[in-house]
């Protein structure tokens, strides 16, 4: 992509040598007889380009999985350890965006089942585009180069992933609600006695005194928990199996039982820059 | 996907426009059995061939290990470990018990992961007259109910 970092330089020398003549005519010009030079614009740090080219991208798509509860595993050293079952079913490839037409290269990727009567029918055209089964749920993967996209209808399997590889399982924290600041952030709360009086898991003191006289932006307060996306790094897989459909993670996965967690390789650690690639 | 998957979708609203084209899912995996019955069925057959541990904590087994009961643990790789069980928890692949013991008068208790794969077998010392009252007897811990200095052979 380092066509797109060129100048226009030829543009620019043909300016230069326009004004050197004019300066060994030894005339009096006033500068709007310059004339006027066409360039491209310049690419800003901005650009959803450049930015692209900033971002740790990978080199292939993740899964989406069904969190279906904890089991425990007990690995070839004796130890027993904590482990997640995800469902790994109708995994299939429902839609591509490339870089020279969309400007990011990236798979869509579309799991579970849903009945078509449930379906809108402009969804039920995207679905058949791609010669799929109406999906539950769509998410989208950014990947690293254009040859990597997958043709329309791929299935892809728990396989996909490798036993002792890591992943990022990103997925939504069950919702807690309305929350006071213990639960929330932590706060310590007040007295239980020594003469405290309605004020046993309040949040205390937000600030100070006529100046500033306001809240401060970000103050922690009381209020919605939970419900929110969540990305837990690098997490270990401990089995995959195709056949069956399910792939065992280490540790807990957020989310209640039946969400649907997507599954990538571990960013921090497959993760690549594009400007670092193109140097 | 084959062609022959395909089916012709329509419905109430969509009578009068053209015919919607739907693509049946892919087959079920299991045979549509529930995953993690399907996972627990699985990682007994791998750490539990015999079926006997699965027999000892079975509730519909009358010979099942109590709380009450003096257990022997026996190792593939370590020495075997003797206790009072003072409860027993159910939950699949990941069940224990949890033994007691005094050693030199300093009661111990050993949580014991039951399938674990160095596990070989779980031996019943000896089973009380009449049990205690309650499923959990953590209200022995010192106490005049308390277990005694137990091994493995004794009794």
């Amino acid at each position: 992509m380092s066509f797109i970092f060129k100048r226009a330089q030829s543009s620019i020398s043909n300016a230069t040598t326009a004004l050197n003549e004019l300066k060994s005519s030894k005339q009096l010009i006033s500068p709007s007889v310059i004339p006027y030079i066409n360039s491209n614009a310049p690419i800003t740090s901005r650009n959803n380009e450049s930015k692209r080219q900033r971002r740790r991208l990978l080199e292939r798509p993740g899964l989406i999985g069904i969190k279906r509860g904890m089991t425990c595993f007990f690995d070839n050293q004796g130890r027993r350890l904590p482990a997640t079952v995800l469902e790994i079913i109708q995994n299939e490839v429902t839609f591509t965006r490339n870089v020279t037409k969309e400007g990011i290269n990236s798979i869509q990727i579309g799991a579970g089942y849903q009945k078509p009567q449930n379906v809108t029918r402009s969804m039920l055209g995207h679905f058949r585009n791609a010669k799929v089964s109406p999906k539950q749920y769509l998410s989208d993967f950014e990947i690293l180069n254009e040859d990597n996209l997958l043709p329309l209808g791929t299935e892809l399997k728990a396989d996909h992933f490798k036993i002792g590889q890591f992943v990022d399982v990103i997925s939504v924290i069950k919702g807690k609600g309305m929350a006071g600041v213990m639960k929330r952030w932590g706060f310590g709360g007040g007295n239980a006695s020594h003469g405290a009086s309605k004020s046993h898991r309040s949040a205390g003191s937000t600030g100070q005194n006529t100046t500033p006289a306001r809240v401060l932006p970000g103050k922690k307060m009381a209020g919605r928990l939970g419900n929110e996306r969540n990305t837990i790094f690098n997490l270990e897989i401990l089995d995959c199996n195709a056949d069956n459909g399910y792939i065992l993670v280490k540790g807990c996965v957020s989310g209640s039982k039946g969400s649907f967690v997507e599954i990538r390789d571990a960013l921090k650690k497959y993760g690549k820059h594009l400007i670092n690639l193109n140097k | 996907m084959s062609l022959n998957l395909v089916r012709a979708f329509s419905c109430a609203r969509t009578v009068f426009a053209k015919k919607m084209v739907v693509y049946a899912p892919l087959p079920n995996l299991r045979n549509g059995q529930n995953l993690m019955e399907h996972i627990k069925q699985s990682q007994y057959a791998k750490f539990d061939k015999s079926g006997a541990k699965q027999a000892a904590l079975s509730l519909h087994n009358k010979e099942r290990i109590r709380a009450d009961d003096i257990v022997t643990v026996v190792y593939k790789n370590q020495k075997p470990v003797t206790g009072q069980v003072l409860m027993v928890k159910r939950a699949g692949l990941n069940s224990t018990i949890l033994l007691r013991n005094k050693i030199t008068g300093l009661g111990v208790e050993m949580n014991i992961p039951v399938f674990h794969p160095n596990i070989i077998r779980l031996d019943i010392v000896r089973r009380p007259a009449n049990y205690k009252p309650r499923n959990r007897h953590y209200y022995i811990r010192n106490s005049r109910l308390d277990v005694g200095e137990l091994s493995g052979g004794s009794k």
